[in-house]
C-alpha cells in the first residue's frame, strides 16, 4: 500500500492540476501556429509539421507531403482562441464565455476545460501556471 | 441561479451548482457545491402527521455528532415556531441550517449550509434559507442547470442527463406516461445552422410529427398506433437566455397534453417571472 501511494505521488499525479490551479492557469498559444479568421467568425489554423528525424524530413520533402496541419475552429472556439494570450486566466475566459453565450457557470467551465484539453493535446496551446509561494 | 426540485425551490447565486441529487417525491436529498468549498444541503421528507421539530433536529444532529467522533462537537437549536426551527453545529465540519414543516404538502424541508472550515455561514444561510419556496399547487417547479419548467405534481424523476449545453430529465407518471423536459443552450448558434422547425423535429425524434406554430412556440404531434404512444411536444425559444426548451409527452391518455405554462409561458405568450 505504501509503495502504491509513493508511486502515485511520484508518478501518477505528475502534471495533474487541482481545480483551483486550473482556474488560475493562463493558456497561451503556441507561437508557431498561424491563423486566419473567416467572415462567419470561424478560424483556420495552420501548424507546421516538423519531424525530429532528419531522414523522415527528407522523405517528406521529396514525396511532397504536406508541410502543415490544418485545424478549423467554430466561432465559439475562435472566441476562446483569441483569449489564449497568456494574460487571461481560465477563470476569466470561462466568465467571458458565460456572458457572451449566456451559459451557466458549470457549463462554461466544463466546455472550456474540455476544449483547452483538446488544444493542449494537439500542441496548440500551453498552460502557464503560477508557482506556489 | 435558482434550484428547484419537486417544487422545492432555493434562490442561489451563480457560483452554486448541483453536485448530487437523490430520492423521489416522498423523500430526497440534493447537495449543491460552490467555488469556495461551501455546500448547501436540501433534504425533504413527507410525513403523515405534523412532526416535533426539536426532536427531528436533535435526531439529525446526533447522527452528525456520531460521525464527528474524536472531534469536539457543539450544537445549538432555536425553535422559532411550531413549524420552523434553526440550528448550528460545529464538529468535523461546521453547519448552519433550518428545518420547516409545510402543512399543505405534509412535507418537512431542511436547508443547511456546510463548510469544512470555520468560516461564518450566518449570512449565506440567512439568504439561502429565506429564499426557500415550496409549491403547493397543481404544478411543481423544476429548475436545474438552465432547465426551468413547471410540471404536473404527480411525476417521478427517471433518467437524468446533465451535459454541458443540454439538460434532459425524464419523468414518469405510472406506466402509461413518459414526460421529457429538455433544455438546449447556445440557441442562436444552433439556429444559425438549422431551421427551427426541422431542428425541433430532429432533436425531439419526432420525424412524422405535424407541426403547428402557436405564436408562443411550436407544438409537435405524432399520432400513435396500436403499438406506439402518441407523442406531443411544446418547444419554446428564449432569445434573452439564448436557450431552447421543450417538454415532450408520450401517452395515449388525452389528459396528458403539454401546456405552454409547463415551459414557463403564460397564456398571452409572456414568460412567467421566476426567481
Amino acid at each position: 500500500m505504501a509503495l502504491d501511494r509513493l508511486f502515485k505521488r511520484w508518478i501518477g499525479n505528475r502534471n495533474r492540476l487541482d481545480p483551483e490551479q486550473f482556474r488560475k492557469a493562463r493558456p497561451i498559444r503556441n507561437p508557431v501556429v498561424e491563423w486566419t479568421t473567416a467572415e462567419d467568425g470561424s478560424l483556420l489554423m495552420q501548424v507546421p509539421i516538423e519531424s525530429k528525424r532528419k531522414w523522415l524530413q527528407k522523405i517528406a520533402t521529396k514525396a511532397k507531403w504536406p508541410t502543415t496541419r490544418q485545424f478549423e475552429l467554430e466561432p465559439m472556439g475562435a472566441f476562446v482562441w483569441q483569449l489564449c494570450d497568456g494574460q487571461h486566466s481560465n477563470e476569466t475566459i470561462a466568465r467571458k464565455l458565460k456572458e457572451r453565450y449566456k451559459m451557466n457557470r458549470l457549463e462554461a467551465e466544463a466546455s472550456l476545460s474540455a476544449f483547452l484539453q483538446t488544444l493542449s493535446q494537439r500542441g496548440l496551446i500551453s498552460l502557464l501556471i503560477g508557482t506556489k509561494k | 441561479m435558482a434550484f428547484a426540485w419537486y417544487g422545492i425551490e432555493l434562490d442561489l447565486d451563480d457560483e452554486w451548482a448541483p453536485v448530487s441529487i437523490e430520492g423521489n417525491q416522498k423523500q430526497g436529498y440534493a447537495r449543491l457545491g460552490s467555488t469556495r468549498a461551501h455546500q448547501v444541503q436540501l433534504r425533504w421528507e413527507t410525513v403523515t402527521k405534523p412532526p416535533s421539530l426539536p426532536d427531528s433536529v436533535n435526531q439529525y444532529l446526533n447522527r452528525i455528532a456520531k460521525d464527528s467522533r474524536k472531534v469536539s462537537f457543539s450544537k445549538e437549536i432555536n425553535i422559532a415556531s411550531e413549524s420552523e426551527a434553526s440550528y448550528r453545529y460545529s464538529g468535523r465540519a461546521s453547519g448552519r441550517g433550518s428545518i420547516r414543516y409545510i402543512p399543505d404538502r405534509n412535507l418537512v424541508v431542511l436547508v443547511e449550509c456546510v463548510t469544512p472550515g470555520k468560516d461564518s455561514l450566518s449570512s449565506a444561510h440567512q439568504k439561502i434559507s429565506s429564499s426557500l419556496k415550496v409549491d403547493c399547487g397543481d404544478l411543481y417547479h423544476w429548475q436545474v442547470l438552465g432547465l426551468n419548467v413547471y410540471l404536473p405534481k404527480d411525476l417521478e424523476v427517471g433518467k437524468r442527463q446533465l451535459f454541458a449545453g443540454r439538460t434532459t430529465i425524464h419523468f414518469t407518471a405510472g406506466k402509461h406516461t413518459i414526460v421529457t423536459a429538455e433544455r438546449w443552450g447556445l440557441a442562436s448558434e444552433l439556429l444559425a445552422k438549422h431551421d427551427f422547425l426541422e431542428w425541433a423535429r430532429a432533436a425531439l425524434e419526432l420525424p412524422r410529427a405535424t407541426i403547428t406554430d402557436e405564436d408562443v412556440g411550436i407544438r409537435l404531434v405524432q399520432k400513435g398506433n396500436l403499438f406506439t404512444r402518441t407523442q406531443t411536444a411544446v418547444v419554446g425559444l428564449y432569445p434573452k437566455e439564448n436557450r431552447i426548451q421543450s417538454v415532450k409527452v408520450q401517452s395515449n391518455r388525452s389528459e396528458w397534453n403539454p401546456e405552454w405554462r409547463w415551459i414557463g409561458f403564460s397564456k398571452d405568450g409572456s414568460e412567467i417571472e421566476t426567481a
